[in-house]
């Protein structure tokens, strides 16, 4: 089972991009299953989940985030027990730490799941961000497979902040877009090209 | 058999012993969880926070079955994780299904503007207010928790099992890192408002420890813990630590050790780059509490023998480990920084769904060691 892990700070598209992700997915006949960890209007499409019988669970986490890797990756032997789809898409909140949730899999994590992680920024928030809160950045980066540099249409990429980025990232990829206005089988021709 | 309160002193003994760093009998073993005790003893999450006899059953159960010498904590209540980060939780049986985690919603729950009325009210006041009208009125639906505590703490008592956690002492940062929501807390407040910040900060720190004070004397405290959750470096500079962090543990701290009453730092995520920063306090005073994303090893080799060090057993391996594997990482940690001045427990709590059979394996390695490793 593939399994695209997103992280990024609250608000910076990772929902939209996901929806976006479904549909292609969808539309090329591939199964999807997701995990959310957050709690009620998460988002995702309604009528894309009625039509496919997209199957959602949350994930929900004690305290801060000490709880949840073991929790999500418990979750994620189950779905792949009991649905089984061809990919499945994790949203984590903007706490969870991405280069922890990969030791977790590395360790504990069956031999049949290929876990990426999909790292979301918004471009617009990156220089305030980059410049309050480095220690948070930096580790939400360091285990990012892909960097998926969000809201190009409000502020064009910085050829320098992608290499810090890039840089932070362990030399991950990074692909700018604008989620927002993805033409149909973008997201996942975007996403394919970089994690085969 | 022991009778309780005989119990009670011998295993809270063994504690302090272990907080001065002096040899003991055997290595205690402080467990810290709420949901693995009901989950262990099959109550579902919803009962196991209202039905507060229940739980405390649960509770007790489950640490006998360890043969505990103490607990973190002797009830819980998900509605206080609200009163920390001054959010809404998401709680079992209301948001939730009925057996599903409560989780801390992260959003941005208090406006910028509302620092001025903290200036204006005083902080106790606006806080519980603002914990009222914005934190699905939090403080009384703590109530029947608070009423529960005197009778769950007897029947603690009566079975022999001290709790070095009597309440959290909460440090301006975490408030405001959860009211405002992380990035905003950060990017907003810390970045543009620093002065407004301490300000604050100071108000709070202030008014605090005067409710602290109060508490310690009204619950008569054993031990409290001094929360970083999400003060750590793995979110903030060791420097700006030292500028709006430590002012509030070092406070915390002070008034502990002058009201008699057991300090753990309760240390979420890795502290690595800020272990150093512990040395400016007395040796043999204080616990410090890690969970495995900190190097326990290094904590001992920079800190040195004299510092009561508690942790560390992964989430992860009692979630997905044998109990061989939990056996050996709590040996060898016995081995390389034990074995006086060590308290063994989770890192954090116990995740829901660890294995009962690892979490006994944790507790017998640690009750074993001495046998097999005899000190001269
Ligand atoms: N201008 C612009 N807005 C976008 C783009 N992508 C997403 N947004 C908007 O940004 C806001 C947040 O998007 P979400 O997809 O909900 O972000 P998220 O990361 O899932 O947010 P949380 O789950 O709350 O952390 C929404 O109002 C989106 O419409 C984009 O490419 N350009
Ligand atoms: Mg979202």
């Amino acid at each position: 089972m593939e399994v695209l892990l997103f992280g990024g700070f609250l608000g910076s598209g990772k929902t939209t991009v996901i929806n976006r992700l479904l549909h292609d997915l969808t539309d090329q006949g591939k199964s999807a299953a997701i995990v959310e960890n957050e709690i009620g209007t998460v988002g995702i499409d309604d009528v894309l989940v009625a039509q496919t019988g997209l199957k959602v669970t949350p994930l929900f986490g004690g305290c801060v985030c000490c709880q949840l890797t073991a929790d999500l990756l418990t979750a994620v032997h189950t779905i792949e027990d009991q649905v089984n789809p061809d990919v499945l898409v994790v949203e984590m909140t903007g706490l969870a730490m991405m280069d922890g949730i990969r030791d977790t899999f590395a360790r504990y994590g069956r031999d049949t799941l290929r876990l990426h992680t999909i790292a979301v920024v918004d471009m617009a928030r990156w220089p305030k961000l980059i410049r309050a809160m480095e220690p948070v950045v930096r580790r939400q980066l360091a285990g990012a497979d892909l960097v998926l540099v969000n809201k190009t249409d409000v502020v064009p990429a910085d050829p320098e902040a992608l290499e810090q980025m890039s840089q932070l990232a362990g030399g991950a990829p990074c692909r700018t877009l604008s989620a927002q206005s993805m033409e149909p089988g973008a997201v996942l021709t975007l996403i394919r090209e970089v994690l085969r | 058999m022991m009778n309780g309160e005989a119990l009670y002193q011998l295993h809270l003994d063994r504690i302090r012993k272990a907080l001065a760093c002096e040899p003991v009998d055997r290595i205690p073993v402080v467990p810290c969880a709420n949901a693995y005790l009901a989950r262990s003893q099959h109550v579902v999450l919803k009962e196991y926070i209202s039905d507060f006899d229940k739980a405390c059953t649960a509770n007790l159960a489950e640490l006998t079955r360890l043969d505990a010498d103490g607990t973190q904590n002797v009830i819980f209540s998900p509605y206080l994780l609200g009163t920390q980060w001054l959010s809404k939780a998401a709680i079992p049986g209301v948001e939730l299904g009925d057996d599903d985690m409560w989780q801390i919603t992260e959003a941005e729950n208090m406006k910028f503007e509302e620092y001025e009325d903290i200036k204006r009210m005083g902080w106790d006041a606006w806080q519980k207010k603002f914990i009222a009208e914005k934190c699905n009125d939090n403080w009384n639906r703590l109530e029947p928790f608070f009423a529960a505590n005197p009778k769950a703490y007897q029947r603690f008592h009566e079975a022999g099992i001290p709790c070095i956690a009597d309440f959290l002492m909460i440090t301006p940062f975490e408030y405001f890192c959860g009211g405002r929501s992380l990035e905003t807390f950060f990017t907003e407040d810390l970045m543009e408002e620093p002065e407004l910040m301490h300000e604050i900060f100071d108000l709070v720190l202030e008014s605090n420890l005067k409710t602290y004070r109060q508490q310690i004397l009204d619950t008569h405290a054993t031990g409290v813990w001094i929360g970083g959750w999400r003060t750590g470096p793995d979110l903030i500079s060791p420097a700006m630590f030292d500028e709006f962090v430590w002012p509030s543990f070092k406070a915390y701290y002070d008034l502990c050790i002058e009201m008699g009453v057991i300090p753990t730092f309760h240390l979420d995520s890795n502290w690595d780059l800020c272990i150093d920063k512990f040395k400016r306090l007395e040796d043999k005073t204080y616990i410090l509490g890690l969970d495995s994303k900190t190097d326990m090893r290094n904590a001992r080799k920079v800190l040195g023998p004299n510092v009561c060090l508690l942790g560390d057993v992964p989430c992860e391996l009692f979630a997905f480990g044998t109990p061989d594997q939990v056996a050996d990482y709590v040996t060898r940690m016995l081995e390389d920084v034990g074995p006086w001045g060590v308290i063994i427990s989770s890192g954090c709590d116990i995740p829901s769904d660890a294995k009962p059979e690892n979490v006994k394996a944790m507790a017998d390695a640690a009750h074993e060691f001495l046998n097999t490793h005899p000190q001269k």
